[in-house]
C-alpha cells in the first residue's frame, strides 16, 4: 500500500486497533487466566478511544482474540441496539472489519455488558465480559495488598460475613447482581455485574468465558466445564430472581430475565425480555405476548 | 564469518499470530485436546515448526526465553529468535517466562522453572515441549477445568518421571508451570489446573 492510498482512507489502524506487542501481552495474560481459573491476572491495560467504564477491558480482550473469520455480537444489558453495544460494534467494524450479528447462535465471540444470553452457548463460542470492579473483596477491603493476601490464602471469611450481615439486616442475602462465586473451590470471583439470575449459567458451561477490566487492569477467565458456585449458606441457599405469573409482553416468554418498562404516568408497566435477540427470535417463530400488535389482532 | 539472513517469520503478523494464538487459547482452555497447529514456521533445527509459531506468537522483549541444550546450540536459532521476537535469552531456568525444550527426555525437574508465588501465581513459566507424537487413545487420565468428565492423554518421548512431576505440579496449584506440547503439526496443552490421574 502506498502512502497515497493510506492518506485517502480513514486513519489506518493495525487489525483490531491494538498494536501487536500489546496483543501479545494481553494474550499471555489470557493464557495465564485460563490456567488459573478465577485468578485476576494483572495486565498493562491501554488507553482505548473510549472512556474507562465503557467496556475498555472487554474491548481489549476482544481485540486480542478476534480474527478475520470471527462473527461478533455485542450486547449491553442483553440488548444489541443500546449505546454501548452500538459503539463497540462500530469500533470493531472499522478497525477489524469482521462480520457482525445480533443472533446469539451465529456469533463466535460475544462481548457483553452485564448479561449472559438466554440461549445456551456452545463450545465454539467465547463470551467476553466487560468488568468495572474485578475485585470481589474491594468494597470490604480497599487495600490491594490485603485482598491479594486473602486470595493467596483463599481466606474469604470477610465475604461470608458480608453475606451474613445481609441476612441479619434483610432476612435474606440481598445481593442481586455481581453476586460473588467460588471457582473450582479456590478463588472467589466477581462475575461482573450480571444479575444473579445469570450466575448458574457460569457453571460448567461449554463456552470459554473471559473477563476484562480496563481501568482496574485485570483479566480473568473461566475455561469451559469449570465448577462455579454462588456463595451461600446451608440454611440460606443461593436462589435466583423469579417472576411468578409474568410473561414477556412482546413474546410471551417465561423463566427469562425481564426488563420492567414503565408505560405511562399512571404507573402502568410491562415486562419484556432483557435479551432482545431471544425475544425477537421467539416473535419470528410466532410467539406473541399481551402487548404485541399481532397478539391484539388475534384477540379481536 | 557467515552473514546469512534469518529465516522468514510471519508474512502477515497480525493475522497469522491471531490464528496461532486462538489455537493456543483453545488448547489451554480444553486441556489435552489435540489441535492441528496453524501457521507452522520453518525455523533452524532443532526447533520444530509449531514451537517456532508459538515463539513468534507469544514472545517479545517482555519475555525471557530459556532454550534447552539442543536448541541453544541450533545453528542460527538464537539469532532467528532474537531477530523475530527481540526476547532476551534466560541464563538459567529460574529466569524463564517461556522455556523451549527440544529434548524433553533430558528436561530435568520442572520445579527448576519459576512457579509463581501464592500472591502472584501468574509469574510462572510456560514450557513448550517438542514431542514426536500426541494421543488421546492411551496415557494418563486427566480431569479438571476445561475437561468434560475425564480424558486420556499421552505424548512421546517424555522422561520417565514426567507424569509424577506433573502430579506434583498440580498439587502446588495455584502455583506451577503450564505445559504446551507440540509435534510437527499438532499441539495440546496441560495447564497447572489439570488433575493428573493414574496411567503412564
Amino acid at each position: 500500500m502506498s502512502l497515497d492510498t493510506i492518506s485517502a482512507e480513514a486513519p489506518a489502524y493495525n487489525f483490531a486497533y491494538l498494536d501487536e506487542q500489546t496483543k501479545r501481552m494481553i494474550r499471555r495474560a489470557i493464557l495465564k487466566g485460563i490456567a488459573i481459573p478465577g485468578y485476576q491476572v494483572p495486565f498493562a491495560s491501554r488507553e482505548m478511544p473510549m472512556p474507562y467504564g465503557w467496556g475498555t477491558g472487554g474491548m481489549q480482550v476482544t481485540a486480542a482474540i478476534i480474527g478475520p473469520d470471527d462473527i461478533l455480537k455485542v450486547i449491553d444489558q442483553g440488548s444489541d441496539d443500546t449505546t454501548n453495544a452500538v459503539a463497540i460494534r462500530n469500533f470493531f467494524k472499522r478497525t477489524a472489519g469482521v462480520a457482525m450479528t445480533f443472533r446469539t447462535a451465529d456469533a463466535s465471540i460475544i462481548q457483553t455488558r452485564h448479561r449472559i444470553p438466554e440461549e445456551k452457548l456452545r463450545s465454539d463460542q467465547v463470551l467476553v465480559f466487560q468488568v468495572p470492579i474485578p475485585e470481589p473483596l474491594r468494597f470490604l477491603e480497599p487495600r490491594e495488598t490485603e485482598t491479594r493476601k486473602m486470595h493467596a490464602l483463599s481466606e474469604y471469611g470477610l465475604m461470608h460475613v458480608k453475606l451474613y450481615e445481609d441476612i441479619a439486616h434483610h432476612g435474606h442475602i440481598a445481593t442481586t447482581y455481581a453476586y460473588p462465586v467460588m471457582v473450582e473451590n479456590r478463588y472467589v470471583m466477581d462475575p461482573s455485574p450480571i444479575p444473579k439470575f445469570d450466575n448458574p449459567k457460569l457453571d460448567n458451561t461449554p463456552a470459554l468465558q473471559l473477563f476484562g477490566a480496563g481501568r482496574e487492569k485485570r483479566i480473568y477467565a473461566l475455561p469451559p466445564y469449570t465448577r462455579v458456585k454462588s456463595l451461600d449458606f446451608e440454611d440460606h441457599p443461593f436462589s435466583v430472581q423469579d417472576w411468578p405469573d409474568t410473561q414477556c409482553a412482546m413474546c410471551g416468554a417465561t423463566g427469562v430475565y425481564f426488563d420492567e418498562v414503565i408505560l405511562n404516568d399512571l404507573g402502568e408497566r410491562m415486562f419484556v425480555c432483557s435479551d432482545s435477540d431471544y425475544c425477537e427470535h421467539r416473535q419470528e417463530a410466532g410467539h406473541f405476548g399481551a402487548e404485541h400488535a399481532s397478539y391484539k389482532e388475534r384477540m379481536k | 564469518m557467515s552473514m546469512t539472513a534469518p529465516l522468514a517469520g510471519f508474512s502477515d503478523m497480525a493475522i497469522q499470530s491471531q490464528s496461532g494464538f486462538r489455537t493456543l487459547m483453545n488448547a489451554m482452555a480444553r486441556p489435552a485436546t489435540i489441535l492441528r497447529a496453524p501457521e507452522p514456521l520453518r525455523a533452524p533445527a532443532p526447533m520444530n515448526p509449531v514451537a517456532a509459531m508459538i515463539a513468534l506468537t507469544l514472545c517479545d522483549y517482555d519475555t525471557m526465553i530459556w532454550l534447552d541444550h539442543g536448541l541453544m546450540n541450533g545453528e542460527g536459532l538464537t539469532s532467528f529468535l532474537r531477530f523475530h521476537t527481540g526476547a532476551p535469552l534466560a541464563k538459567s531456568q529460574a529466569e524463564a517466562d517461556f522455556a523451549f525444550i527440544a529434548n524433553p527426555r533430558k528436561m530435568g525437574d520442572i520445579a527448576a522453572f519459576p512457579l509463581g508465588t501464592d500472591a502472584y501465581p501468574d509469574r510462572s513459566a510456560t514450557l513448550v515441549l517438542q514431542v514426536e507424537a500426541l494421543t488421546n487413545a492411551t496415557g494418563v487420565v486427566l480431569s479438571g477445568p476445561g475437561i468434560k468428565d475425564k480424558t486420556r492423554f499421552g505424548a512421546a518421548p517424555l522422561p520417565e518421571n514426567f507424569w509424577p512431576m506433573m502430579r506434583a505440579n498440580a498439587a502446588r496449584y495455584p502455583r506451577g508451570i503450564d505445559v504446551i506440547f507440540c509435534s510437527m503439526t499438532e499441539l495440546a496443552a496441560i495447564p497447572r489446573s489439570t488433575h493428573v490421574g493414574e496411567g503412564a
